[in-house]
C-alpha cells in the first residue's frame, strides 16, 4: 500500500468512529506552525471580559467600511560574506491602500521604501563599516548595524542572517507603524484595516478605526482551557472580547478571534483571525458591540477572494493588492 | 495649415508596456491606460520615446486596433466562491484590479530612420497636429487635401484629408465603398465625397464633375435639393470647409418609359422637370455598342463581321450597290429596317444565297437581331432619328450628370452603361470633354463586376476604368454590399476604400483576415454616418464621420416631389410641352393632334424637347403642319377589278 493510500483508509477509518470531529489536515498553517521552528507557540496573559469566553453570531449584516488597507513586505538576498560575515541586502516598504465610494483602490499618499544593506558593524569592524557606508551610500542604500547595540549572540553566519533578519522585520514594522500613524494622524478615526498586530503603537490604539488583524497564531492570545472553543468556532461566529493585560495586569487592548470561513473539513485554523483594537471605551459592554460591529466589516472583507495567495482564507483582496503593489514599485 | 499643438498641460494617456511574450515591434505596440481612459477602438494615439536615438527622441503613432482587459482573478471559480454562487447576491468590498491593455498598429515613426521597435515610453491621445502627422497628410494639407470626414475621439475632433492626386489620380485613383444595405451610408457618403471634392479640388489641377448611373431607388434623384441639417452636420460642414448646400450643377437624364408618355424616371415632378431631359439614341449611337445587347453565343464571327460592315459601310452615309437598285441611305431603325426587306427581297427575287459574302440566313439572322433592338430598349432607343444625350464636348467643371437607369432592364442598363463610359473615354482622350476629370460613379458592382459569372461587356469596362482610367482622368467611384463577391481588380485598383457597417458574415471572409477582431467587431457596429477609410497615405485603416449629406435624400425627396400617376396620353403629352410654355392648355393640344395618331404626336413632342424652340407652341403646331401639305390626288381606282389580268395569248388568263 502506498503512503497516499494508507492516508486514505485511516483518515476514512477516523471519519466513521468520530464523525465531525475529525477533519481533513494536510499542508496547512497549523502544519506549518508545527514545523517553523522559529515559531514559538506561547500564551499570552489575557482577562475574559465578562464571565466566560463565550461564542457569539456576528449579528450585524456584512458591511463594508474599511477605507484604508495597511501593510508591508520585506524582501532580502545575501550579497556578500565580508570576512565570513553575511551581508545581507534588504527592502521593506509600508503603504496604505485608501478604498474609494466605488470599491477602487489607489495609494494613500507615498509608499515607504527603504533599500538597505544589514551588518554586523562590531565583527565588520569600522573601518570596513566606514567603506562599506561611502559605497552603499553613494548608490542611495542605507547601512544598517544588526547588532542594535547589544553584544553579538555568536559568529555563526546562520545565526547572523537570523539577526540581520530580525532587524529587516523590525525596520519594516516600524514603517508600517509610522504609515499607520500618520493615517491617524491625517483622518483621525476613519476605518484602517492594518494587517498584523497594532499593539506596539499607541496612536493606532488610540484610534476607534483603526484595528489590526492577526492571521497567524503562533501567540495565542487565550487560556489554554478555551482553544477548543476557538477552534470550534463557525463561519461568522466570533469569540466575547478579551483584554490583553500588559505587565502591570491593566488591559493593554482588546482581542477577538472571528472565523470568516467555515472550517469544515479543514485545519482548525482555516478562516481564523484575531482582532485588535485599542481600550479607549474601556466598557465591556462597548467593547462588545465595537467587536460586532468591526467583526461585520471584516466578514464584508470575505469577497473577493485574495487567490492565489495561499493566506486567502483570511486575507482580504485589498490587503492582497496592496502587497502586489508594494512587490511592484519595491 | 496643420495647427501647432497648444502648451495646453495634458495627462498622458497611457504606458507602454512590453513582455517577452508580447513584444513590441516596429509596427506594432501595446499599452495599458486607466480605466476610465477616453479611448477605443480606433483612437490614434502618440508614443513619446524616453531615449534620444541619433539625437532625436523618438516619437510614434499608432491607432488602436485590439483592446484586453483582464484582472487577477486566477479562476472563474473564484468569483463564484466570493459571490457564495450568487450572481446577484455576496458583497463585494472591493473591485478587482483590472488592466486595459491595448494594442495599436504603428501609423509613423519620427524619425522614419532607424526603424526601431516601438520604445517604452508614456502615451498621449493624438491632437490635431498629431493627427496630420500620423497620417502623413502634412505632406499634403494646403495643396491636394479633401476632406473626408472628421476623426473623433477622446474629445479631438479633427478633419482627416485625402490626398486627390491619389484620389482622382494621377499617382493613384479610384474609390470603392462597401457597406450593408439600408443604411444610406454608401450613397450618403459619394455625395458628401463630390462635395467635397468640388469644394477643395484645387484650381491647378484642373477641372472635375461627375457622372451617376442611378441604378435603383431615388437616392441620386434630388441633388440639386436643399437637405434640412442638424447642427451638429452644420457645424462639421463648418469644420471641414465645405459649403452646407446642394449640388448647383445638376442635370438629370432618362429614356422615355415603354408607352413613350413620359421618362422612366420618380423624379418626374413638374417643379423638377428644368433640368431632366431625355434620353434617347437612334440607330448611330446604338449600333457601335449593339455588342452589349446581342447574346455572344447567338452572334457568331459571320454575324459579327456583318454588323461590322452595316456599321461602318452603310449606316449614315450614302450607300450604293446594285442589288439595292441604287442609293440609299440608313440614318434609323426604320431606314435600317427598310434596307434590309430590300436587300432581302432582292435576294428572294434572284434566288441568290450570298451578298458580298454574307449568306442570306446571316443577313436573316442579323435583321431580327437589330432591327429588335428598337424593341428592347424602347424608350431608350428611338426609331427615327431625334437624339438626346449627355454634353459631351461641354462638360462643364463641377457638375453632375445622373442617368437614371433605374426602371430600365439589365440590358438597356448595360447599353447606356457601355456608350456613356466609352464616350467619356474618347472625349478624356481627345482631352475635349469639357473637364479634366470625370468621377463616374457606379452603385450594385456585385451585380456589374461580380468576381464570378459570365464574362460581360460591362465589367470589361469596369474593369478597363479600374486599370486605365487614372491615365486619362475617368474616375471610379463604386460601391457594393459585398466587397469579396467584387471583382478583384476592379476593388483592387481602388486608391482609396471605405467601408461602412458590415455584415458578419462578409468580415468573415478571407479579404478581411489582415484585420483584428477588433476592428471587424466595431466595422460590424458602425453607426450611420462613420466609416473606416483606407487610403494610400495611412498605413492602417482610420475610422471617420462625415456629415449628414446637404441634399433631400431620396425618400425626403419622393414625398416632398411626389412622381405624376400614369396619365392619359394628352395629358402627358401636355406636361413635357409645358415645360417650354406653361400657358398651353389641354383644348389647345386636342385641337393641334387632332387628326393625328399617337406616333406622330409622340415625335412631334420629342422635336420640340430636342429643340427648345423659343415659341414652342408654334415649333409643336408646324410639326402637324408638314403632314396636311398639299398632296397629288392619286390616280381613281376603277370601282370593279377584273379578277386576274390576261397572261400572253391564253384567252382563259390562268
Amino acid at each position: 500500500m502506498t503512503a497516499g493510500r494508507a492516508v486514505d483508509a485511516a483518515r476514512s477509518g477516523l471519519r466513521s468512529a468520530l464523525g465531525d470531529r475529525v477533519r481533513s489536515a494536510g499542508p496547512d498553517r497549523t502544519e506549518a506552525l508545527a514545523q517553523d521552528g522559529a515559531a514559538l507557540i506561547e500564551h499570552v496573559s489575557v482577562q475574559v471580559l465578562g464571565d466566560a469566553l463565550r461564542v457569539i453570531d456576528v449579528s450585524q449584516p456584512p458591511h463594508a467600511s474599511f477605507e484604508g488597507f495597511l501593510d508591508g513586505i520585506q524582501r532580502s538576498t545575501t550579497i556578500a560574506y565580508v570576512d565570513g560575515v553575511p551581508l545581507l541586502h534588504g527592502t521593506a516598504a509600508a503603504a496604505i491602500r485608501a478604498r474609494d465610494a466605488a470599491g477602487r483602490l489607489t495609494t494613500w499618499r507615498a509608499p515607504q521604501i527603504e533599500h538597505a544593506v544589514y551588518a554586523s558593524r562590531a565583527l565588520i569592524g569600522d573601518e570596513t563599516w566606514a567603506q562599506l557606508v561611502h559605497v552603499l551610500d553613494a548608490r542611495g542604500h542605507v547601512v544598517r548595524d544588526t547588532d542594535d547595540g547589544l553584544p553579538v549572540p555568536s559568529r555563526h553566519p546562520s545565526a547572523l542572517l537570523r539577526q540581520a533578519y530580525d532587524a529587516l522585520s523590525r525596520v519594516r514594522n516600524d514603517m508600517e507603524r509610522a504609515v499607520g500613524e500618520s493615517w491617524c494622524d491625517a483622518h483621525a478615526d476613519r476605518p484602517l484595516y492594518v494587517d498584523g498586530s497594532v499593539r506596539t503603537s499607541h496612536a493606532m490604539l488610540r484610534s476607534t478605526g483603526v484595528i489590526g488583524v492577526v492571521k497567524s497564531h503562533a501567540t495565542l492570545y487565550l487560556p489554554d482551557d478555551a482553544l477548543a472553543t476557538v477552534t470550534a468556532l463557525g463561519a461568522g461566529q466570533r469569540t466575547s472580547v478579551l483584554a490583553a493585560l500588559d505587565a502591570t495586569g491593566r488591559p493593554r487592548f482588546f482581542t477577538w478571534y472571528l472565523r470568516l470561513r467555515s472550517a469544515v473539513g479543514r485545519d482548525p485554523f482555516f478562516g481564523l483571525i484575531r482582532v485588535e483594537c485599542g481600550t479607549r471605551s474601556g466598557d465591556a459592554d462597548v467593547a462588545e458591540r465595537h467587536a460586532d460591529r468591526t467583526s461585520a466589516w471584516l466578514l464584508a472583507e470575505r469577497a473577493p477572494l485574495a487567490r492565489p495567495d495561499a493566506r486567502w482564507d483570511v486575507m482580504p483582496y485589498a490587503i492582497r493588492d496592496c502587497e502586489v503593489y508594494l512587490r511592484a514599485v519595491a | 495649415m496643420i495647427d501647432t499643438p497648444d502648451a495646453e498641460v495634458r495627462r498622458p494617456l497611457g504606458r507602454v508596456v512590453a513582455t517577452e511574450r508580447r513584444p513590441n515591434t516596429p509596427h506594432e505596440f501595446h499599452f495599458w491606460t486607466a480605466l476610465d481612459a477616453n479611448i477605443g477602438i480606433g483612437t490614434i494615439v502618440r508614443v513619446d520615446g524616453s531615449v534620444a536615438v541619433n539625437g532625436h527622441i523618438p516619437q510614434i503613432f499608432g491607432v488602436v486596433m485590439e483592446g484586453q482587459s483582464w484582472t487577477d482573478m486566477l479562476s472563474p471559480l473564484d468569483d463564484v466562491v466570493g459571490r457564495d454562487g450568487q450572481p446577484d447576491g455576496g458583497l463585494v468590498a472591493t473591485q478587482r484590479t483590472e488592466i486595459r491593455l491595448y494594442t495599436a498598429s504603428v501609423l509613423r515613426h519620427i524619425p522614419d530612420e532607424p526603424l526601431q521597435p516601438v520604445p517604452m515610453g508614456t502615451v498621449w491621445l493624438a491632437d490635431d497636429h498629431d493627427i496630420a502627422l500620423a497620417l502623413r497628410m502634412d505632406t499634403y494639407i494646403g495643396r491636394t487635401a479633401i476632406p473626408v470626414g472628421l476623426y473623433r475621439s477622446g474629445g479631438t475632433e479633427s478633419p482627416v484629408y485625402l490626398d486627390a492626386d491619389f484620389l482622382l489620380g494621377p499617382e493613384a485613383a479610384h474609390l470603392n465603398i462597401t457597406g450593408v444595405s439600408g443604411l444610406a451610408t454608401k450613397t450618403s457618403a459619394v455625395e458628401w465625397l463630390l462635395q467635397s471634392i468640388f469644394a477643395h479640388f484645387p484650381a491647378d489641377k484642373g477641372s472635375v464633375a461627375a457622372v451617376c448611373f442611378n441604378v435603383k431607388g431615388p437616392d441620386l434623384l434630388y441633388l440639386d435639393q436643399p437637405a434640412t441639417l442638424a447642427a451638429e452636420d452644420v457645424a462639421m460642414y463648418e469644420k471641414l470647409g465645405v459649403p452646407a448646400e446642394p449640388f448647383r450643377n445638376v442635370q438629370y437624364y432618362a429614356p422615355y418609359d415603354a408607352a413613350l408618355r413620359g421618362l422612366a424616371t420618380i423624379r418626374s415632378n413638374e417643379a423638377l422637370q428644368h433640368n431632366v431631359q431625355p434620353l434617347t439614341w437612334g440607330l448611330k449611337e446604338v449600333l457601335q455598342y449593339a455588342v452589349t445587347l446581342l447574346d455572344r453565343e447567338d452572334i457568331d464571327a459571320k454575324a459579327d463581321a456583318l454588323i461590322d460592315f452595316i456599321t461602318d459601310r452603310v449606316v449614315g452615309q450614302k450607300f450604293r450597290d446594285p442589288m439595292l437598285g441604287g442609293e440609299m441611305t440608313v440614318q434609323t431603325f426604320a431606314d435600317l429596317d427598310h434596307w434590309f426587306r430590300t436587300l432581302l427581297d432582292e435576294l428572294e427575287k434572284k434566288d441568290a444565297q450570298t451578298w458580298r459574302t454574307h449568306h442570306v440566313a446571316t443577313i436573316r439572322k442579323v435583321r431580327n437581331r437589330l432591327v429588335n433592338l428598337a424593341t428592347r430598349c424602347a424608350g431608350l432607343v428611338t426609331d427615327g432619328a431625334d437624339v438626346s444625350d449627355l454634353p459631351f464636348g461641354s462638360f462643364e467643371d463641377r457638375s453632375v450628370h445622373v442617368l437614371d437607369v433605374a426602371n430600365l432592364e439589365e440590358d438597356a442598363q448595360g447599353l447606356i452603361f457601355a456608350r456613356v463610359v466609352s464616350k467619356l473615354r474618347e472625349h478624356l482622350e481627345r482631352r475635349d470633354l469639357g473637364v479634366n476629370h470625370i468621377v463616374v460613379f457606379v452603385d450594385e458592382l456585385n451585380k456589374y463586376a461580380p468576381s464570378d459569372g459570365p464574362e460581360t461587356y460591362v465589367r470589361r469596362m469596369l474593369l478597363d476604368i479600374a486599370e486605365r482610367g487614372r491615365y486619362l482622368g475617368m474616375v471610379l467611384f463604386s460601391a457594393q454590399q459585398f466587397r469579396s463577391q467584387v471583382h478583384k481588380r476592379v476593388v483592387g485598383n481602388a486608391g482609396t476604400a471605405l467601408y461602412g457597417r458590415m455584415d458578419g458574415d462578409e468580415l468573415a471572409t478571407p479579404g478581411y483576415a489582415v484585420l483584428s477582431p477588433a476592428v471587424r467587431t466595431k466595422l460590424s457596429t458602425l453607426d450611420k454616418g462613420q466609416l473606416m477609410v483606407r487610403h494610400p497615405h495611412f498605413t492602417q485603416p482610420v475610422f471617420v464621420r462625415f456629415p449628414r449629406p446637404s441634399v433631400l435624400t431620396g425618400r425626403l425627396g419622393v414625398e416632398r416631389f411626389p412622381a405624376v400617376a400614369v396619365e392619359e396620353f394628352d395629358a402627358a403629352m401636355l406636361r413635357r410641352l409645358r415645360r417650354f410654355d406653361g400657358s398651353l392648355t389641354v383644348d389647345w393640344l386636342k385641337t393641334v393632334i387632332a387628326l393625328a395618331d399617337e406616333a406622330d404626336v409622340i415625335r412631334a413632342v420629342r422635336a420640340t424637347e430636342r429643340e427648345q424652340p423659343h415659341d414652342a407652341r408654334g415649333y409643336f403646331a408646324a410639326q402637324f403642319r408638314r403632314h396636311v401639305a398639299p398632296r397629288g390626288l392619286a390616280a381613281p381606282q376603277p370601282l370593279v377589278q377584273p379578277l386576274a389580268l390576261p397572261v400572253g395569248d391564253d384567252p382563259y388568263g390562268f
